[in-house]
């Protein structure tokens, strides 16, 4: 930092960094824009870029309508839910454990939430409730059975250390992974079909009703975590010091966690289980404007629902077969991750 | 010190080459160990012929002449089949799942998980998008009954009528790679024509790319309808595919399900009726019908007084095959003793233990016999 004379250059320095942020948030969220319209633009079926708009303002054939306003719109939309929510994820988890490494899955989130949606698939598990919505309720559910274990296992008399909270996360995962292999292994050709395809992460199933399915608790827990911005600021810089700050560690480890799980179980129940966007988005953007929350914590919200939205588009409209998101977001996103991490010299964790 | 270790170590190399062509070229079958020491028969079985399909009958044709050889008798007629009731209620008499209306149109019932449910087709389809390599093995009987060639045959292949009416018909579903890997049949279809869903489940073709493929066949003139499993598609899944197959101009989402021999025949039929090949169907029901009771007269006489033989069938994982499905239908005809039939690996211990006297792979199961055989 600039070293300041007087309190007007302070005050000058301080706009400046706000402009800043905000310049970078405007054009974070004006990509975000660009990309939605240009994807909603491309798929499989071939419509001009004027009659998707005469369909957006009411036009258009019922067939051109069909595809525009009942595939291609909610589709969108639930890829901008599931990469906003997994990006924000990543970044809370790392934030919180102070590893660079962490991701959604890092407390076995996801493994949890994969075999609830394998039961479902395999034996019709929570179809007498739920019905037709029984593979994302039961994912969703599993998330917190999931979460629940870890927080029991993990909790002492002495509290809960975030060391022993993410080893029991890491157990638990690989617990549930363990069932999920054993699921596949009894199943029959079809489901073991249907269970590793939903392992692999689509958005091709996704409809209005997936979105109005997966909003509301993806919403809730992009606001919990939102809303403890800079709790997670002093956090990540020492969960020591952030008590010394005012800072109920406890507190807001629990709805960080909380929110996590809410943003996680609301993904995986309409997308499956989509690796690698939770830390890839976070990191890039941490590389490029430091270790901020408050800036952070919109650009992965807005950065990662552009990215979702790119990969997908790529995803289903570029190869002559539909590939898994899940498996484009591996493919193409390590390879940008690592073009930033070393165009970037700007230290990530700094 | 480094000579010593050098002249040690290429003594070991060539004694452990030499023990491995002895013992990869050591005497007898049963010398060699592993399955081979059952002295089972060893039999293979085209997995495109498992399934609800015309096929299925060779297969179990073939199986039979596999094991015991010849008929114990033939020339039988289809009075002869349905007078064996026993035969013929078990597995003949099925229950249609489609029904011609007066006024031309089909009433079909139709089945999803959650149950089965009708369907009205205003008319016969002339375009199938089929998403599974079933029912375009369906349609290729019919044709071959049509055009009077043997199916799988090179006059089949050759004759460009056949050709050209098969490719006009399955228009596109699933991905021609995968039916040329699973089946004999993509040598028919023209790669530029084919409708490529790229996909091998209904479940997992993209709703727009469906919709794309439907409106281009509707935009020329076709009726068409898109065909495919519907054992794993929910409520909302079927509620969707069928909007947009109705939306983009399509005639109906027929998804069936055929577990056993006879929902093979009511499928077989129902395709038939809904494509326009009403008749070949029927005969090509009642040809199959004749040659499953011939096995069937031929397995009841030789099984008699006889245990039946006890079978182990293995995929190309190494994994057993499960006894559910079509092909625990197919032992089951056969009387064979399906209990080694586990979906998951049998050590060869157990194997040993169990003694199957029929082992079973894949007539495309590309792995070394050796390798098969565990040796």
């Amino acid at each position: 930092m600039a070293e300041h004379n007087s309190l007007d250059e302070l005050r000058a320095y301080h706009f400046s960094r706000k402009k800043r942020s905000a310049a970078i948030i405007a054009i974070t969220a004006a990509a975000l824009f660009a990309t939605f319209t240009a994807t909603l633009m491309v798929g499989n079926y071939t419509i001009p870029w004027n009659e998707v708009f005469a369909v957006l303002f009411g036009g258009g054939s019922p067939a051109d309508r069909q595809i525009v306003m009942d595939i291609r719109l909610p589709r969108l939309l639930c890829c901008c839910l599931v990469g906003a929510a997994l990006s924000l994820s990543g970044l809370a988890m790392q934030s919180l454990f102070k590893n660079p490494m962490a991701s959604p899955s890092i407390l076995g989130i996801s493994s949890g939430a994969a075999f609830g949606a394998s039961l479902a698939i395999s034996f019709g598990a929570g179809a007498a409730v739920m019905g037709t919505y029984s593979v994302p309720f039961m994912a969703f559910a599993f998330c917190f059975v999931t979460m629940g274990i870890v927080y029991l296992i993990a909790r002492t008399k002495y509290g809960v250390a975030t060391v022993t909270l993410l080893l029991a996360g890491v157990a638990v995962g690989a617990f549930f992974n363990g069932l999920v292999s054993l699921m596949q292994y009894i199943a029959d050709e079809d489901t073991l079909a249907a269970i590793v395809y939903w392992t692999m992460g689509s958005f091709n199933k996704c409809v209005w009703d997936s979105f109005y399915l997966a909003a509301v608790p993806i919403l809730l827990g992009i606001a919990v975590i939102l809303f403890r911005s800079r709790e997670l600021n002093l956090i990540s810089a020492g969960e020591e010091q952030a008590a010394n700050m005012g800072v109920n560690v406890k507190r807001t480890r629990i709805l960080i966690i909380l929110g996590t799980s809410l943003c996680v179980g609301g993904s995986v129940a309409i997308s499956g289980t989509i690796g690698f966007v939770g830390l890839i988005v976070p990191h890039i953007f941490r590389m490029l404007v430091g270790p901020s929350h408050k800036l952070l914590i919109p650009l992965c919200v807005f950065g990662g629902a552009a990215f979702m939205m790119g990969i997908d588009t790529i995803s289903k409209a570029a190869f002559s077969v539909s590939v898994p998101v899940g498996i484009l977001t591996s493919l193409l996103g390590a390879p940008f991750f690592v073009y930033v991490m070393k165009t970037k010299k700007k230290e990530m964790w700094e | 010190m480094k000579k010593i270790i050098a002249v040690f170590a290429a003594i070991v190399v060539v004694i452990a080459a030499a023990a491995a062509v002895i013992v990869l070229n050591s005497g007898s079958e049963n010398e060699k160990g592993g399955l081979y020491a059952l002295n089972a028969q060893v039999i293979s079985v085209d997995m495109g012929g498992i399934s609800a399909t015309p096929k299925m009958v060779e297969s179990i044709e073939d199986l039979y002449g596999q094991v015991y050889g010849d008929y114990v008798r033939t020339g039988f007629t289809i009075n002869d089949a349905k007078s064996d009731t026993e035969f013929w209620n078990k597995y003949c008499d099925y229950d249609s799942v489609v029904a011609s209306n007066p006024d031309g149109s089909y009433t079909v019932r139709i089945e999803i998980q959650s149950g089965e449910r009708e369907i009205t087709l205003e008319a016969e389809a002339d375009a199938m998008l089929s998403m599974g390599t079933i029912y375009m093995t369906t349609v290729y009987y019919y044709l071959c009954h049509k055009y009077s060639e043997e199916p799988y045959s090179d006059g089949a292949l050759g004759n460009g009528d056949l050709k050209e009416e098969f490719q006009r018909v399955i228009a596109g579903g699933t991905s021609l790679t995968y039916v040329g890997n699973q089946t004999e049949l993509g040598g028919y279809f023209d790669a530029d024509q084919y409708l490529d869903a790229g996909q091998n489940t209904i479940g997992n073709y993209d709703l727009e790319k469906m919709g794309q493929h439907v409106k281009d066949l509707a935009d020329m003139g076709r009726s068409v309808i898109l065909v495919g499993s519907g054992k794993s598609v929910s409520d909302s899944s079927y509620a969707t595919i069928r909007n947009v197959v109705l939306t983009q101009g399509g005639e109906e989402a027929v998804l069936v399900t055929a577990t056993d021999i006879k929902d093979a025949f009511a499928n077989i039929e129902c395709l038939g009726y809904i494509l326009g090949y009403g008749e070949y169907a029927n005969a090509l029901i009642e040809d199959l019908q004749v040659r499953l009771y011939t096995v069937y007269y031929s397995i009841q006489q030789r099984n008699q007084n006889t245990e039946g033989h006890s079978v182990y069938w293995e995929d190309y994982s190494g994994s057993s095959i499960r006894a559910t499905g079509m092909s625990a239908n197919i032992m089951n005809f056969m009387g064979w003793d399906t209990s080694l039939l586990t979906n998951s690996e049998i050590d060869t211990e157990a194997l040993l233990q169990e003694k199957p006297d029929i082992i079973v792979f894949y007539t495309n199961d590309t792995r070394p016999m050796d390798t098969k055989m565990r040796v």
